[in-house]
């Protein structure tokens, strides 16, 4: 009933406002997701620098980055420490467990399967991706 | 995973895939994660293993599998662990574990819940995306 309420008040406030309201939040949003992914670009320039392979990846809870991910697969000898992975892993550290709900995950490229089902598995609530920031939506059980 | 790696007394599927399970037994005993384990077998030698470790690292991507791949590749020095196997515990792994175990370029994927039934999964490969 409230969700349902609120949803009607949106609207209400979209009609009233018109579409200048909604352009601005959806400007806002843009500036928000800009700036998050490119800390996973620069997440990318690190892992090259380090001599890895240029990935790079972010998970951010609301607003705030909880875990840096840079590719470390040559680096650390580790075949599945992949930026998202990392991202992941770091996350899990900061906020003292293994469920990531409400976060949301930035990548500089599309996730690979693993990265993927790991998502999956992290709860993460969204995935954004490469320069555009594509809206990849919720995280799936393999693709 | 820095412990030592204990050898089976022989060198079968059967020794290998027990070895598997009974780290599962572990995990789950010890409250480290939900009840999975894994080793990486090269030459009738284990040379990584790892148990599902969800709750001790607060780690979602440390399943038993990418536990054990992990520890095969700090034990080794590579991230490429091409003539090597998994035996893993449990069903048919997920497909972050088998994505992981195409990664690493291992072999074959052999997976059970019991010693005496080993189901062979293939050569892993990277799915469909």
């Amino acid at each position: 009933m409230l969700k349902r309420r609120a949803l009607l008040s949106g609207v209400a406030s979209m009609w009233a406002f018109g579409p200048a309201f909604v352009h601005q939040a959806v400007a806002q949003s843009n500036e928000i997701h800009e700036r998050f992914i490119a800390q996973a670009f620069s997440m990318r320039d690190w892992a090259v620098s380090e001599g890895d392979q240029a990935f790079g990846a972010i998970v951010v809870k609301n607003g705030q980055v909880v875990g840096l991910g840079p590719s470390r697969v040559v680096t650390n000898w580790d075949a599945t420490a992949h930026a998202e992975m990392e991202a992941l892993r770091a996350a899990g550290r900061t906020l003292g467990t293994h469920d990531l709900s409400d976060c949301i995950l930035y990548t500089t490229s599309p996730p690979c399967r693993m990265c993927e089902t790991a998502a999956y598995w992290g709860n993460i609530e969204r995935v954004y991706t490469g320069r555009s920031i594509s809206d990849r939506g919720k995280p799936g059980y393999g693709c | 995973m820095a412990d030592p790696i204990r050898q089976p007394n022989t060198s079968t599927p059967a020794a290998f895939m027990q070895r598997a399970l009974d780290l599962a037994a572990e995990a789950e005993k010890s409250g480290r994660g939900n009840a999975y384990g894994a080793v990486i077998v090269q030459e009738d030698k284990i040379i990584g293993q790892g148990t599902n470790a969800i709750y001790a690292q607060n780690d979602p991507t440390a399943h038993g599998e990418v536990e054990a791949i992990k520890d095969a590749c700090r034990r080794t020095g590579s991230n490429d662990l091409s003539g090597a196997v998994i035996y893993t515990s449990g069903g048919s792994p997920c497909p972050m574990c088998a994505t992981a175990c195409y990664w690493a370029n291992l072999d074959r994927i052999f997976y059970a819940h019991r010693a005496d039934e080993i189901t062979d999964g293939g050569a892993p490969g990277y799915g469909k995306c």
